[in-house]
């Protein structure tokens, strides 16, 4: 049975809230600040250099991925607010 | 391998925290295929810290009590490589292991730079310039630094070894004149120029040694000579900071108590040697630092290993392309004074810079100047009597002489310089070089007794090969008058034996007079030759008369030629008055006038 045009908005804007809820996860999740526990006041050398640098670069692939997140979440509502225009226009059957 | 060098605290809480953030990774979950981009970032983030990063660090936290094992070895502290972990683990008390990647040298942190500035106080100085691999690595690092401004600031904030340092390198390199030493002093000097104010490796002749380089106390002039050339400087400046060093060198050299590098250099350049060589390139810097140095050429001529270097400096400096004729007086004069003692003959003349055979310096050095040195001309600031003395510095050496002769083009370009060509006040400048030379040469056979006709002769015909380009005539034909001179000298040979004074000056001035009437005449044949082919006079005309050389000891042949050449004047058109009577006249009176005959042929008859 296909959805109703309400239906669909409906869940349209659960996955937005779902999206945006994962977004905020990795805003806040710890690997963000496990470079403070590396650098050069905790270890140095080839392998440790390594790793700082892999570690600092976490935080901006995270982050990027949660802003796309967000962006996605306002397209998800901005649809479900489409349909919900529609349906008003069309009126009840 | 490289080292690896930490605190096993803060790595343990390096590894706890990346366990509970893998944990955590773990319960990130999605099915929207919205977020699927963001899902596969976290798994690889996630796997990442599951399978690299927390496998090496419990490695080491593992390894950190074996570190008793068989196969442990102590970080050397001596390595400069490890300059870093060596601060570390003796400054901080960290652990060390061996690390499965190796040091990548082609990068150098800000930590690491600090670090190697900080070893230089602890290093065992005499050891490293001896370790040729880690010298090779220094100069790589230090090239490194010097490029980035930051990584030089970290280096030297913490290197306070400038004295030792250099004095270590520099004696190696004075000892070895090694390359890779050279490149040391190339790189540490590259860190230290990112120091230096804008616009300082380029003051010119506002350059001092102080403002090039860290003050040092009892800084050796060899070790400041290392420095200088390592920054690469323009010309002009390295042509002010060489001679305000060597002038402090030679300062030194007389104080017994001075030590000094120079007196354990090898077979390689000395203090001099090290920075003359940067001036060849560029004449302004050459006539600049021959300016300076006039001031006292013993700088030039007690310095230098190579002596050759200040020949080509000073040559350059003071070419009449290259300065003016004012400085060029100031040095060439200055130059022949300080030959006119024999440097050899100076008490404390030691083999640490020398003179070398500067005969043929000399008469490179007046060949342009030639005109400036009689008596007629003021182009420079000193009495008649004075340069013709100091004229005969250069031309009593034989092989100054022999430069002179041979170098006509250096004679040839200073005429160029002086005289305008086929100008009757040309005629009577070379004239009076010539007189100028004859008489030198008169008053040197008669000092040395000899009666022969010598090198001095072969110069006069040189001067008078060149001039002949500038005199009225245009260029020489005179090849009839190089054959009576060829005769003279063989009639002259016939009155060697002349062991008396008085003999072999009135032989001299008979030579002399010869000379002066043959060049005069020689002229005076030219201009004719010149005027038959401008038309002025017909080709039929009677020539100007020639000189006889073959009269007696006492005859003298200025006065015959000029009794003869009066008559021919008279024959002119225009008689003797005439335009082109004066004209001739004012030639032959350029090389020897009738009151010169008259003086001459005095002198011959005693």
């Amino acid at each position: 049975m296909t959805p109703t045009g309400s239906a669909s908005a409906q869940h349209l804007r659960f996955r937005a809230t779902q999206l945006r809820a994962l977004a905020r996860r990795l805003h806040n999740l710890q690997v963000l600040d496990c470079c403070r526990a590396a650098g050069s006041d905790t270890w140095i050398g080839p392998s440790p250099q390594r790793c700082d640098d892999a570690l600092r670069g976490f935080p901006g692939t995270l982050r990027a991925q949660a802003d796309s997140l967000a962006i996605e979440a306002r397209r998800l509502d901005r649809l479900a607010d489409e349909i919900d225009a529609r349906a008003r226009l069309t009126g009840p059957r | 391998m490289g080292l690896l060098a930490y605190d096993p605290e803060r790595v343990a809480n390096l590894k706890h925290r990346l366990i509970g953030a893998f944990e955590e990774l773990r319960t990130i979950r999605s099915t929207d295929p919205a977020a699927t981009l963001a899902m596969r970032s976290v798994a690889t983030i996630r796997n990442e810290i599951d399978q690299v990063w927390l496998p090496l660090i419990t490695r080491i936290l593992e390894n950190t009590a074996l570190t008793g094992a068989w196969w442990y070895s102590p970080v050397d502290s001596g390595d400069l490589r490890n300059a870093l972990v060596s601060v570390m683990v003796d400054g901080y008390g960290w652990s060390v292991q061996r690390d499965p990647l190796n040091d990548d040298s082609s990068v150098v942190t800000p930590a690491e730079a600090r670090a190697l500035g900080a070893m230089f106080s602890r290093s065992d100085l005499n050891s490293l310039v001896t370790d040729h691999e880690q010298v090779r690595w220094l100069s790589q690092q230090l090239t490194i630094i010097g490029r980035d401004p930051t990584l030089s600031a970290n280096f030297l904030v913490n290197f306070d070894a400038w004295q030792a340092f250099t004095y270590a390198f520099g004696r190696e390199y004075a000892q070895s004149s090694r390359p890779d030493i050279a490149a040391v002093f190339d790189g540490l000097m590259s860190v230290w120029a990112q120091e230096l104010p804008p616009g300082a490796l380029n003051s010119g002749k506002s350059s001092t040694v102080d403002a090039l380089l860290p003050t040092i106390d009892d800084i050796d002039p060899y070790v400041q000579a290392l420095m200088l050339r390592s920054l690469h400087l323009d010309a002009l400046s390295t042509a002010t900071v060489t001679h305000e060093l060597l002038t402090r060198w030679l300062a030194m050299k007389n104080d017994p108590s001075a030590r000094m590098l120079d007196h354990q250099v090898g077979a390689g350049p000395n203090t001099a040697d090290l920075l003359l060589p940067l001036l060849l390139d560029d004449p302004t810097a050459c006539a600049w630092f021959t300016r300076l140095a006039a001031r006292d050429p013993a700088i030039l001529f007690e310095t230098l290993n190579d002596p050759e270097l200040a020949y080509q400096v000073v040559l350059i400096g003071t070419d009449p392309g290259n300065t003016t004729t004012a400085a060029a007086g100031h040095a060439v004069l200055a130059i022949l004074d300080y030959f006119r003692i024999d440097p050899y003959t100076r008490p404390g003349l030691d083999t640490d810079g020398h003179p070398g055979e500067y005969g043929p310096f000399l008469g490179g050095l007046v060949a342009p100047w030639l005109l400036q040195f009689t008596m007629t001309n003021e182009d420079w600031s000193s009495t008649a009597g004075e340069k013709a003395a100091l004229l005969r510095v250069a031309l009593h050496n034989d092989q100054a002489m022999s430069r002179l002769i041979a170098d006509a083009e250096r004679i040839r370009a200073g005429f160029s310089e002086s005289l305008s060509t086929y100008d009757i006040d040309a005629a009577a400048q070379v004239g009076g070089l010539l007189n100028l030379l004859l008489q030198l040469s008169v008053n040197e056979r008669v000092d040395d007794e000899i009666a022969s006709t010598d090198e001095r002769f072969n110069l006069m015909w040189t001067v008078v090969g060149v001039a002949s380009s500038f005199l009225p005539g245009g260029p020489l034909v005179g090849i009839a008058a190089g054959l009576a001179m060829t005769m003279l000298s063989s009639k002259l040979d016939e009155y060697l034996d002349q062991p008396d004074p008085t003999g072999v000056r009135r032989t001299a001035e008979r030579a002399m007079d010869v000379a002066l009437a043959l060049a005069g005449a020689d002229a005076v044949s030219r201009l004719h030759q010149q005027w038959v082919a401008d038309r002025r006079i017909a080709a039929t005309h009677s020539p100007p008369p020639i000189v006889n050389v073959g009269g007696a000891v006492d005859w003298c042949p200025s006065a015959e030629y000029h009794a003869e050449f009066a008559e021919w004047r008279n024959d002119l058109p225009g008689g003797r008055d005439g335009t082109l009577g004066r004209q001739a006249s004012d030639l032959l009176d350029a090389f020897v006038g009738t009151s010169g005959a008259q003086s001459n042929c005095a002198e011959v008859a005693g």
